[in-house]
This record gives C-alpha cells, sequence and structure tokens, in this order.
C-alpha cells in the first residue's frame, strides 16, 4: 500500500506518508486549525475527549522521535505503523471545531459565514479527491489475478464440471487469489499444515489427512518430486506451475 | 423475492437485531432518555462480543460452519426474545430498583452461560478434518462464482481490497445473514455491511456531537453533517474517513468507522454518568469485539481507550475508573501479548 516503510525512512517517515498520501495539503492544516478552535472555543468535554488524545497521540506514538523505539522492540511493524494515524478522529475534530466557532459568533449572519466558509473550504479540499475518483476504472481484468492462475483454475472447473474439487496451491498468493476468482474451488490448507516439503515423511502424513482433489505446485517446488510416488500423476502444466490430479 | 429487496431485507433486519440486543444494556438509566443511536451502539458491542466469545473456541475445534451457523442462530433467538420480553412487555418495569440491578445481573449471567455453552460444545462436537467446513472456506462452501459476480460489478476499487479481510472471524456473521435472506455473501459483505458501518458511524458519530454540544440538537445535527462532508471528502489512505467509505465492510473498516466512535461514545457517556455499570459492561463487551474485527484493533483499542481514560479519571477524580478501563482492555491486550510473545499464533 505504501512503498514507505517506518524500518527505512525511520525518522521522516510521518513526514513522507504525510507528503505522499495526504493530498490535499490544506486538509491537514484544516483539522489543525479545528484542533485549536477546540481548545479555545469547545466545552470541556470536547477539550477533554477530543483535544486530549489528539495531543496525547502526537506525543506518544505518533512522535518522531519516539516512533524509532517502539520499531526497535518490535512492538509496532514497521509495514503497518501508519495504521496508529486512524486513532486521530480527524472528521471528529474538524466539524467539532466549526461548530465550536460558530456558537461563539452572534446568532444570525456571522454565525452563517462562519458555516459557509467552512463548507466552502472543505469543497476545496474535495476537489482533488473528487479528480482521483473520477479517473478509476474498472480493470480490463476484474479478477486482477496471474494469468497463470486464471488458466489453471479453469482446467481444474472445466474437469470437475463446479463439483466443488478441492485444490491445494502452494503459491501463497495462488491461494488467495484462487477464492477470488471462483468461489467453485474449495481451497486446501495442505502446504500450510505440512509446510515442510523437504521433510517426505511429514508431507506426506498431511497429505494423508487433507487428500485434495488437485495439487498445483511451482516446478521447481520439493513437493513437484514426490506427488507422483504419492498417487498423484501429473495431468496439466503451465509456464511455471504442474498441476497434479488425485488417482 | 429480488435479490435487491432480500439485500435491504437483511440491512433492516440486521439493524432491529443490533437494536433488541443494545436494549439488553442500555446507556442511560432512564428507558425515556436511551437514544436509538446509544441502542444500536450497545447492540452493536455485545453482538460482536459474543459473536467472538462463539465463534472463536468452535473454529479452534474445526467444527463445520453449518453448526456454527446453527448456534448463532440460537443465540440471536434467545437474545431478541429476551429483550422483547425485557423491554417490551413492561415485565420488570414497574419493579424496584433493586430488580433492576438482578435484572443486570442476569444478563451477566446470560453472557457467562453462553459463553460457557460454546466453549463446551466446541469440545464435545467432532473436529473435522475438512477444511471446507471452516471459516476460511465459508464463502466458497454455499455460493459459487459470487466473487466473480461482484468483482465484476464493483471493478477495481473493491477488487483493490485484500482477500485476507475475509478470512476474519467476525464475516460469520456475514454468511449468517447470506444464507437467511438467500443472498451471495459477498454482496452481504460487501453492500449490506458496507451500508451498515456507514450508518452506523454516523449515528455514533451523531451521539458522540450531541454529549460534546451538552444535548444540544441543532449544533450536533449541524456538526453531523460537516463531519459528512469530511467524510466523503477526505478520500487520504491514512484517515478513518477513507477506511469507512471504502472498506467498510472488513474488519478495519469496521474498527475505525464503528468500534473507535463507539470507545468514545462509551467515554463520554461515562462522563456524564461514573456510576453506570452496564457501561462498563459495555466497554468490556468493546474490548472482546476488538479482538474479533482484526489485528490492527487489538493494539488500536488499549491505546484509544488509555488516551480517552486519562482525561476523565483526571476530571472525574476517580482512580476506580482506571481498574474498570483495565478490565476493559484486559483481553486485547492478553491478545496482544499472546502475538508479541507467539509470533506464529493467528488469531485471524
Amino acid at each position: 500500500m505504501t512503498g514507505y516503510s517506518a524500518y527505512e525512512s525511520g525518522f521522516s517517515f510521518l513526514q513522507k506518508t504525510v507528503r505522499l498520501y495526504e493530498e490535499p495539503g490544506v486538509f491537514l492544516l484544516i483539522a489543525a486549525c479545528a484542533l485549536i478552535l477546540t481548545i479555545m472555543f469547545g466545552m470541556q468535554s470536547g477539550r477533554l475527549f477530543l483535544a486530549f488524545p489528539t495531543i496525547f497521540f502526537l506525543m506518544t506514538v505518533l512522535n518522531p522521535f519516539v516512533l524509532p523505539v517502539f520499531i526497535r522492540n518490535g512492538s509496532v511493524s514497521g509495514e503497518e505503523y501508519y495504521r496508529l494515524l486512524w486513532l486521530i478522529p480527524y472528521g471528529l475534530i474538524i466539524a467539532y471545531g466549526i461548530i465550536s466557532l460558530a456558537y461563539r459568533m452572534k446568532k444570525g449572519l456571522p454565525r452563517n459565514l462562519v458555516y459557509a466558509a467552512s463548507l466552502l473550504l472543505l469543497a476545496v479540499t474535495a476537489v482533488p479527491s473528487v479528480k482521483s475518483m473520477a479517473s478509476v476504472r474498472p480493470p480490463a481484468d476484474i479478477f486482477m489475478t496471474d494469468e497463470q492462475l486464471q488458466m489453471v483454475c479453469n482446467y481444474i472447473i472445466d474437469e470437475t464440471g463446479y463439483d466443488d474439487p478441492m485444490v491445494a496451491f502452494d503459491d501463497a498468493e495462488f491461494r488467495l487469489g484462487a477464492r477470488e476468482y471462483s468461489a467453485a474451488l474449495k481451497i486446501s490448507h495442505l502446504f500450510e499444515d505440512g509446510r515442510d516439503t523437504q521433510d517426505t515423511a511429514s508431507f506426506s502424513r498431511s497429505l494423508t489427512i487433507w487428500r485434495p482433489d488437485f495439487i498445483v505446485v511451482r516446478k521447481e517446488s520439493d513437493a513437484a518430486g514426490l506427488l507422483e510416488g504419492e498417487g498423484y500423476p501429473a495431468v496439466a502444466y503451465t509456464d511455471d506451475y504442474l498441476v497434479y490430479v488425485r488417482k | 423475492m429480488s435479490l435487491y429487496f432480500r439485500t435491504g431485507l437483511a440491512a433492516v433486519v440486521e439493524l432491529m437485531v443490533l437494536f433488541l440486543i443494545g436494549g439488553l444494556a442500555p446507556f442511560s438509566e432512564k428507558s425515556g432518555k436511551q437514544s436509538v443511536s446509544e441502542t444500536l451502539c450497545g447492540g452493536f458491542l455485545i453482538y460482536y462480543a459474543l459473536l467472538e466469545i462463539t465463534v472463536l473456541p468452535l473454529t479452534m475445534a474445526r467444527v463445520s460452519l453449518y453448526v456454527i451457523l446453527c448456534i448463532w442462530a440460537a443465540e440471536l433467538a434467545v437474545l431478541c426474545a429476551s429483550s422483547v420480553v425485557l423491554h417490551y412487555r413492561g415485565f420488570f418495569r414497574e419493579l424496584s430498583v433493586h430488580a433492576k440491578r438482578y435484572r443486570f445481573a442476569a444478563v451477566e449471567l446470560a453472557l457467562i452461560i453462553i459463553a460457557a455453552a460454546a466453549a463446551v460444545v466446541s469440545v464435545m462436537l467432532p473436529s473435522g478434518r475438512d477444511i471446507s467446513g471452516t471459516i476460511a472456506q465459508m464463502t466458497t462452501d454455499i455460493y459459487h462464482d459470487s466473487a466473480g459476480l461482484i468483482n465484476g460489478f464493483f471493478g477495481e476499487v473493491l477488487t483493490s481490497v485484500p482477500t485476507s479481510g475475509l478470512l476474519n472471524r467476525f464475516h460469520v456473521s456475514g454468511e449468517f445473514y447470506a444464507v437467511l435472506f438467500d443472498i451471495p455473501c459477498l454482496t452481504q459483505m460487501k453492500i449490506v455491511q458496507q451500508l451498515l458501518t456507514v450508518i452506523l458511524s454516523f449515528l455514533i458519530s451523531h451521539r458522540i456531537f450531541f454529549r460534546l454540544t451538552g444535548g444540544k440538537r441543532v449544533p450536533s445535527a449541524i456538526a453531523t453533517i460537516m463531519l459528512a462532508a469530511v467524510q466523503f471528502t477526505s478520500r487520504t489512505p491514512y484517515s478513518s474517513a477513507d477506511q469507512l467509505l471504502r472498506t467498510g465492510w472488513t474488519g478495519n473498516g469496521i474498527m475505525t468507522g464503528v468500534l473507535l466512535p463507539s470507545v468514545l461514545l462509551l467515554l463520554l457517556a461515562l462522563y456524564d454518568d461514573p456510576d453506570r455499570r452496564q457501561l462498563h459492561v459495555l466497554g468490556m463487551c468493546a474490548g472482546i469485539a476488538a479482538v474479533s474485527l482484526s489485528r490492527t484493533s487489538i493494539y488500536l483499542f488499549p491505546l484509544a481507550l488509555t488516551a480517552g481514560i486519562i482525561p476523565l479519571v483526571l476530571s472525574r477524580r476517580e482512580p476506580g475508573l482506571i481498574m474498570h478501563a483495565l478490565l476493559w482492555m484486559v483481553i486485547p491486550v492478553s491478545a496482544v501479548v499472546l502475538c508479541v510473545l507467539h509470533p506464529s499464533v493467528s488469531l485471524l
């Protein structure tokens, strides 16, 4: 999702991610202003439960100086660190800050002006988002899966006629992709259970337990040599994968 | 009945179930003060906490999805019936304050019995070795090719969602309504659940504003409209707004859209009424629900709660609230410890 990892970027991680993904930069500025408005004009509960937690997070888990400590301890995954930003309730702070300011104004024109200005500002920040949404198009391949995976799935479905075949993939990406491509396939956990295919006895035991109808392995996989002897002849292949079927 | 009608009906029934369950642990002492938003919020927390308590042991025992759905249906039926009896027939309404305490104890007892029954069932039922009966396979068991249909309909936006979201235990709930209303499971998740998440998120946010503004209706309504404007315009991958509108049907979407705002609403309710014991039960339910939703939520829930409980304790000068907060987060923190000590243990 990111391309930026807290492991690699260290101190500058937050700055980079904000610059890269907070496309409407003015949005963050509005949030910061709203936080100040909340502190200045909000009721005590607003200051306690919106402003305090935000400042607390900025000083602790979102503090660039504290970040390396968390990562060094292994408490937070570098790739998932950005999720801590979900803790800040941007929307609530912005909306509450604006109404706090508005209700400090006199009823009538001044208050309405605050609302109008706020909505205008929000509309301006929306422009890049609307533009990016307009550019979204369905992909040519709606399944967005590997071509070889589609070939393998089509072969198995044709052979079994949607008869709930149980298929084991040694490629983890294929295991997930196959479920997206066709719900007719049942995915066996053979290769998650018997991870060590170099241990023949262990793999044979897992095979006896799971007994999948089809097994799809990479050509260079250790399992490829074992399957013939376990009663699984190869019946089809693609550039990189072999398909075995249970006798 | 058309698919569209059944899908809409599923959404309405889900909301009704949440409302009924929420009636078991009301936010406010006086029934007249109880709002629909808070009832739904309470229902959401109890619902997902019970789901976790029920489904976790059953999945660990590899009980078939069919059996899990039957047990879940029975639990929901009991809870909804209890709620109807308790609140709409006025059975306990005329009783004294002491009797109300008994009612509260009865709910606690019911929760414990249900959890214990689920644990017993999970041990007694034969465990199947066929993965087709477990949660990981649930979307493929019953409705063939629904994935392809949905992907084709929504295009890139929704197909870019990681499939691992389908493996979470909370999707048993989706499967349950999918079977009940004969709709494809992914339709339930990507349409009904998305819809419910957005509805619940805005209702809870409205109630948060209502409490933050001291019970003023007009400013809280305006703030909710402002919030909607922000949510619909700030499409950044790092904001909860984006989670809500793009992936509201996933565990992280529900967490950022509903669970974390629910925690804030609970803290605000505690700020107004620190002695309300039902709020502590709901807080514990929130902690259990956090484990059910996603791996991220078990980290974020204790952090959010810590940041919220500090000002509450300081303002109310009641150190006892710290003990309650620790109870709220004991389950998710245990889950975090488990994940750190045993990285091979996958909770999802």
